[in-house]
């Protein structure tokens, strides 16, 4: 498998493309609060995605769940935004596995809804379920490495794996904040030995825990 | 007062913002004067009477005319400090000028600070060629496009958008309420600007930021002095004359390379480490 700097996961063996976290229409969410956000967040989002998918050719595409930022997602997307999702949907095997924040995501854009599917020995799910879970594929949690190198604090998106029983995916929308790792909820969910993949700007950076916690702040 | 031990590895050193004085082009000129001749300092207090000797035993004293150019490296980091007495918004500038060019020649700048009197940039490798560094067609550079990535213009937006009502300034302790955004200000910058890069938000911020910096003449008169005149001393440490503005507050941070090249500089080092513990099984 493959850590795309995007943010997405490739499966070259199974022509598949994972990517989570979209959180599409999150900009227009906050309009009913009467704080109105540039709207283009949804169609960045699938821009990135479209150039992604453009680059694999993959056959399969997996979302790992909150898609959409809310149930009532879908109709506040534009006719563009909607006719993007609709030709990736008929292009590709399109799967949406439901989150937290789209439980019920609309079936008129295409794909198939689920909660959860496993392909070969892999699960994919919205969240991990910890635990004894092996092969397990997940989201939800936005990870984010907070480092300082040299004095200089960064903070980068990124992916955490054992190697063997869990990896967890970042965020791939364009609105999307993110967990430090080094938070409790995220630590507990890990044995000692795990590898963060941080999205530098031009290349993924490969760190095993017992070096990144030097750098940890 | 009380003091204790601290755990930490790298110190934090307290800031006094107190030392900021508008500097003439005149008393700038009267400034280098005293500087460069000895002789002035019987009116000074003893206290930078030494403070001038040292410098003057360590690196060289700024002359009146021409520009003392220091490097040395500090915690890691390669630091350049320049001695160009043209206050304040022409450091500013020059600043991204400077470091814009360095990005192009590869040298990963991190971050710059500019006082009335000097300046001064960090980066990840030093400058080598001072001269080729001032040249004066740096001016011909696109200020605009670099500034865009800069902090200076990330921050001038995020007072531009709590000032729209976009984003609430969060205090803290202070409860939350439903209108507090969860979407940081760069995410909106970032997006605006690639879809609306003549939303009147952006163009409030670029007038903002503008305020900040300085018209290019005033940087072009110096290039065009120091041409050829450019003293470039390497030294092992910090100089007396450069102690103040390392500690300086107002840092701005540039957008660029610096990024990756930590992470890379981290990755390798840790292949590296992980060579050496192999050869020594």
């Amino acid at each position: 498998m493959l850590a795309d700097i995007s943010g997405a996961l490739i499966w070259p063996e199974k022509n598949t493309v994972v990517v989570s976290d979209l959180h599409l229409a999150k900009g227009t969410s906050f309009a009913s609060k009467g704080i109105f956000l540039p709207p283009y967040d949804s169609i960045e989002t699938l821009s990135v995605l479209h150039s992604v998918l453009t680059r694999y050719a993959p056959d399969r595409v997996i979302c790992l769940g909150d898609s959409f930022h809310d149930n009532e997602a879908s109709t506040r997307l534009g006719p563009e935004e909607k006719d993007i999702i609709r030709q990736f949907t008929r292009l590709y095997d399109w799967i949406w596995i439901t989150g937290n924040h789209d439980p019920t995501p609309t079936p008129t854009l295409g794909g198939k809804i689920t909660t959860q599917t496993s392909i070969a020995n892999l699960m994919f799910r919205h969240i991990t379920m910890g635990g004894g879970s092996k092969g397990e594929i997940s989201g939800h949690f936005h990870p984010k490495a907070k480092i300082k190198i040299k004095g200089k604090k960064m903070s980068a998106r990124c992916f955490i794996s054992d190697g063997t029983d869990r990896l967890i995916m970042p965020a791939f929308g364009t609105y999307t904040g993110g967990l430090d790792i080094s938070h409790p909820t995220i630590k507990a969910l890990f044995s000692d030995n795990y590898m963060v993949l941080i999205l530098g700007q031009r290349k993924v950076f490969t760190f095993p825990k017992t070096v990144l916690k030097n750098y940890e702040r | 007062m009380t003091t204790s031990l601290a755990t930490g590895g790298e110190p934090k050193i307290p800031s006094y913002q107190g030392g900021r004085l508008p500097l003439s082009t005149h008393l700038a000129d009267r400034v280098r004067t005293i500087l460069a001749n000895p002789q002035n300092w019987s009116k000074l207090p003893h206290q930078v009477r030494d403070w001038l000797d040292i410098q003057s035993q360590m690196s060289v004293l700024p002359k009146r005319d021409g520009l003392l150019v220091e490097t040395f490296k500090r915690s890691g980091k390669a630091f350049l400090v320049a001695y160009c007495f043209e206050g304040r918004k022409a450091h500013q500038t020059l600043g991204i000028l400077l470091t814009k060019r360095m990005e192009r020649l590869g040298l990963g700048p991190i971050g710059f600070v500019g006082t009335d009197y000097n300046i001064a940039i960090w980066s990840i490798h030093p400058v080598t060629d001072i001269n080729q560094l001032f040249d004066e067609d740096m001016l011909g550079d696109d200020l605009e496009e670099w500034l865009a990535d800069s902090s200076l213009l990330r921050r001038t937006f995020r007072e531009v958008a709590t000032i729209s009502g976009l984003i609430e300034r969060n205090h803290p302790g202070a409860s939350k309420t439903g209108r507090q955004m969860t979407v940081s200000s760069d995410l909106i910058y970032d997006t605006l600007r690639r879809y609306e890069p003549n939303h009147i938000m952006l163009r409030v911020t670029r007038i903002d930021a503008a305020r900040g910096l300085t018209d290019i003449r005033r940087l072009a008169n110096m290039l065009k002095r120091v041409e050829g005149k450019i003293v470039h001393q390497e030294l092992s440490r910090a100089s007396p004359l450069s102690v103040p503005i390392l500690l300086e507050i107002g840092r701005e941070t540039v957008g660029g390379s610096h990024k990756d090249m930590l992470l890379d500089e981290a990755e390798t080092s840790l292949i590296s480490e992980a060579f050496a513990t192999e050869e020594t099984l």
